[in-house]
């Protein structure tokens, strides 16, 4: 199901990503026209998003999400702290020289990989213990059959088709 | 109601100092041996009276092999019988310190030696007058006795006829029940209806028989000879038939003439012409008539010839065709003993008889032993209607029929227990007994001899067969089975004990139930025919059998008031261990088990079948083993789709992973937007 999704994923999500990548576009055109300092910051702010579509379309179109929201999260107070000053190009550029505006705009997005990173992991593990333990429980729930009904249940029960008595 | 009190045995205790206490009376002492009392299959001992110390009393110990005369027995203990050693009472006894039982009978004890013992004493036989004075009263007072009562004595010798005291003025008759009739009896003293029997097989006959013994007993006392020596049975018995038996046994000596006249009357071959009771009276009194000498039997004009010989007496030939049958069939098939019969001897009904037999050969059209058998028997009795009936490897009286079968059984020999099988299933002995005189025909009725078709028809099922047919025959033979003979069992309550005792000494269950033991059981009380039948039908092997043989003995032990079997219930307890260790569940094998040790303990069968409800047991566990061996299949399918998910879990993983990644990263983006909108407007 997994192998099906995945092979069937980009080929279902590419008129879509088209779509969006048309939508936001226009957006951004309607932005440089009326808000050219706010296109500048969010096009600096979101490159690391935009690399990310372009680079792996098939991870990051799971992780896309998550990049572009954390991304996002860390580009609006730039875009608000702009808006603030003026919202004119010299403002962008001032606010460009200044590297704690970067951090802040990229903090976003490493923050995103390491999620991306570590909640899978933590999901793994916590599955595999789940699973562990449902083992260990069906385990030895078979000892104890073995204890409590002899060895030759476990022969009886390769044969499925007779029944146990036939099988002692 | 009275006979069966008689036939039961008392209650015999040891006691410490030595003894068995009989009847809370008597004192039985093995060890102290009686050995002039002694009988050829039963060993004498010393008795003491408690009541009457000044009784002299002796016990005989019968060993339990040996088929007493029961009837015989318990008729004389029931009622006196004059001039007869008087049985008193009947005990099983252990002895060689409890190891093996006997079955013990208590008598008086004569008072003086026996005949045969004073005869050696003696310088000169004994006279006329001894005989007529001292002898002869007292046994015509007994055998009339025995004869009112439908009895016989048949042990009648000099070595079994004792005085009553030192003075020797009077005798009594020995014991005549400790083995079968005419058992031990030599050669020389059979009638001649009977002398061509195997000594086994002699038969009860009637007090004729016992006048008989008595001519050749007073022959031994007033010759001082033994009658007959030194010819072999074989000569003896041609000597009696072609020659009489007064001839044949007296041969040339010369005898007192009222002595002979005696002998004569007592001799006479013909048991309606021999002497009876008031003849012997007047006998003694002195008057009796010149008796003629008895003749020999019927003679032929013309021999018959048969195997090279001639034969001229039929008794003779009856003889020859046991002794060679193979020449017998052969001669039989060319018919020339049928126009002999007729012609010669104008026996018209035994040829018709021989004509019949020769028919039913040639409508079978079979031929194998026991047609032969069967042809040679017929004929036999054709030539020899009084005589005994010549089957096979037999010889046998209708009254010995079931001491022969006792003994060819004790002996284990094949050849005469093939001959048993064979005339036992067949209609001979029915048609026999129909054909006989009521006298000898009572001994062996139809019903019996339906009921012995009966049990042969189903030989080979416990219960049936041969061994059913011996306990049928001897009422009072203790129970043969190989592993309780020397206990001596009489009774089935002492049957279960007996198996008690050897179940305890580590004997299995399912081995203590034999043919013998099922028969006696059967025998013993018709009400168990059923249960023991059905135990014997049952494999006993199976969970099943054991259950079905545990069933039957319970409810013996039950209805019978037996009390705790210890030995036995431990017995049935290892018996049915097995089947619980193949129970497939451990816990309820550990309580199954636990339960059986205490049931076990309380030595009640019924206790341990009904308590351990096994079967149930069984039923209940194959059923949840079915139930079981499923579940366990899934529990192999769920820890194998655990360990095929490992993949899938880890896909899952990282989706789920993204998802959550996602939901904190919105989360993140809605504070960011939330502080930025409140800084703003602040």
């Amino acid at each position: 199901m997994s192998d099906q999704t995945k092979s069937a994923g980009p080929a279902g999500k590419a008129p879509r990503l088209v779509l969006w990548l048309t939508v936001l576009t226009g957006v951004g055109l309607g932005v440089l026209f009326v808000f050219p300092a706010i296109f500048v910051i969010v096009c600096v702010g979101m490159a690391p998003s935009m690399i990310a579509v372009f680079v792996d379309p098939d991870r990051n179109l799971r992780a896309l999400p998550c990049t572009v929201a954390l991304n996002l999260a860390g580009v609006i107070p730039v875009v608000a702290l702009l808006w603030q000053q003026g919202n004119s190009l010299n403002d962008a550029t001032e606010l460009l020289h200044d590297v704690f505006i970067w951090a802040l705009m990229y903090t976003g997005v490493a923050l995103s990989m390491f999620l991306l990173w570590i909640v899978p992991v933590i999901v793994k593990a916590v599955l595999e213990t789940v699973a562990r333990h449902g083992r260990w429980r069906l385990e030895r729930a078979r000892e104890r059959m073995l204890k409590e009904w002899g060895e030759g249940i476990a022969e009886a029960a390769k044969t499925p088709s007779q029944d146990g008595t036939a099988q002692k | 109601m009275a006979e069966d009190k008689a036939n039961q045995a008392v209650a015999a205790t040891e006691i410490p100092g030595g003894g068995i206490l009989v009847a809370n009376r008597y004192v039985v002492l093995p060890e102290q041996r009686l050995s002039h009392l002694d009988r050829p299959e039963a060993a004498a001992c010393q008795v003491e009276d408690r009541q009457n110390p000044n009784a002299r009393l002796y016990a005989l110990l019968s060993h339990p092999a040996v088929p007493i005369r029961a009837d015989l027995l318990s008729g004389l203990m029931r009622r006196y019988c004059p001039n007869v050693v008087g049985p008193l009472c009947q005990a099983t006894v252990a002895i060689d310190g409890g190891r093996e039982r006997r079955f013990a009978v208590i008598n008086e004890a004569p008072g003086g030696i026996s005949l045969a013992q004073a005869l050696t004493e003696r310088e000169e036989p004994f006279s006329r007058a001894d005989v007529a004075r001292a002898i002869l009263p007292p046994v015509i007072d007994a055998l009339e006795h025995l004869q009112e009562r439908g009895l016989s004595h048949r042990s009648i010798h000099p070595g079994n006829i004792f005085f009553t005291g030192p003075e020797q003025s009077s005798i009594v008759l020995g014991e005549c029940y400790s083995s079968p009739p005419a058992r031990h009896l030599p050669d020389a003293y059979e009638p001649l209806e009977t002398a061509a029997a195997d000594p086994s097989a002699r038969g009860e006959d009637t007090v004729a028989a016992d006048l008989y013994n008595l001519g050749v007993s007073i022959l031994a006392l007033v010759t001082g000879e033994q009658p007959g020596v030194p010819m072999d049975a074989e000569s003896l018995y041609n000597a009696k038939v072609s020659h009489g038996s007064y001839s044949a046994l007296v041969g040339s000596k010369r005898l007192n003439p009222a002595i002979a006249s005696l002998l004569m009357g007592l001799l006479a071959d013909d048991p309606k012409r021999r002497w009876g009771f008031n003849t012997l009276r007047r006998w003694c009194d002195g008057f009796f008539d010149a008796s003629k000498k008895p003749g020999a039997a019927r003679r032929a004009l013309r021999a018959y010839v048969f195997n090279g010989q001639d034969y001229f007496h039929p008794l003779l030939l009856a003889a020859a065709f046991r002794k060679f049958p193979a020449e017998a069939r052969v001669d039989l098939m060319t018919g020339r003993l049928e126009k002999w019969l007729r012609n010669t001897l104008s026996e018209k009904q035994s040829a018709d008889t021989i004509s019949a037999a020769l028919a039913r050969i040639e409508a079978d059209n079979a031929a194998n032993e026991k047609v032969d058998a069967n042809l040679i028997a017929r004929s036999s009795l054709a030539l020899d209607p009084l005589g005994p009936l010549r089957y096979g490897e037999l010889t046998l009286t209708i009254s010995g029929v079931g001491s022969a079968l006792a003994e060819a059984l004790a002996e284990n020999a094949r050849e005469r227990l093939a001959s048993l099988n064979s005339l036992l299933s067949g209609n001979l002995l029915a048609e026999w007994t129909a054909s006989v005189a009521p006298e000898q025909s009572r001994f062996l009725p139809t019903y019996v001899c339906t009921a012995l078709q009966s049990a042969m028809r189903e030989r080979n099922r416990i219960g049936a067969g041969l061994e059913r047919c011996l306990y049928m025959l001897n009422p009072g033979l203790a129970c043969q089975s190989p592993k309780l003979r020397h206990l001596c069992v009489t009774t089935i309550p002492d049957l279960l004990r007996a198996m008690d005792l050897a179940a305890a000494k580590g004997e299995a269950l399912t081995t203590l139930f034999d043919r013998h033991a099922a028969a006696f059981m059967i025998c013993r009380q018709q009400a168990l025919e059923a249960p023991v039948m059905r135990a014997g039908r049952a494999d006993l092997s199976t969970l099943d059998g054991k259950i079905s043989l545990l069933q039957m003995l319970s409810s013996i032990q039950q209805s019978m008031d037996i009390g705790p079997l210890h030995g036995l219930t431990a017995a049935a307890a290892n018996a049915l261990q097995p089947s619980i260790d193949e129970l497939h569940s451990k816990m309820r094998r550990d309580v199954m088990t636990a339960r059986l040790k205490q049931l076990s303990e309380g030595g009640s069968l019924r206790d341990l079948v009904d308590g351990l409800e096994l079967e149930r047991g069984v039923r209940q566990d194959g059923q949840e083993y079915v139930v079981a061996v499923k579940h366990y299949q899934w529990l192999v399918r769920q820890v194998a789709l655990i360990d095929r998910q490992g993949e899938a879990r880890s896909a899952l993983a990282a989706e789920q992973g993204y998802w959550i990644a996602t939901m904190l990263a919105f989360c993140g983006l809605g504070v960011g937007v939330i502080v930025t909108v409140a800084r703003a407007m602040l």
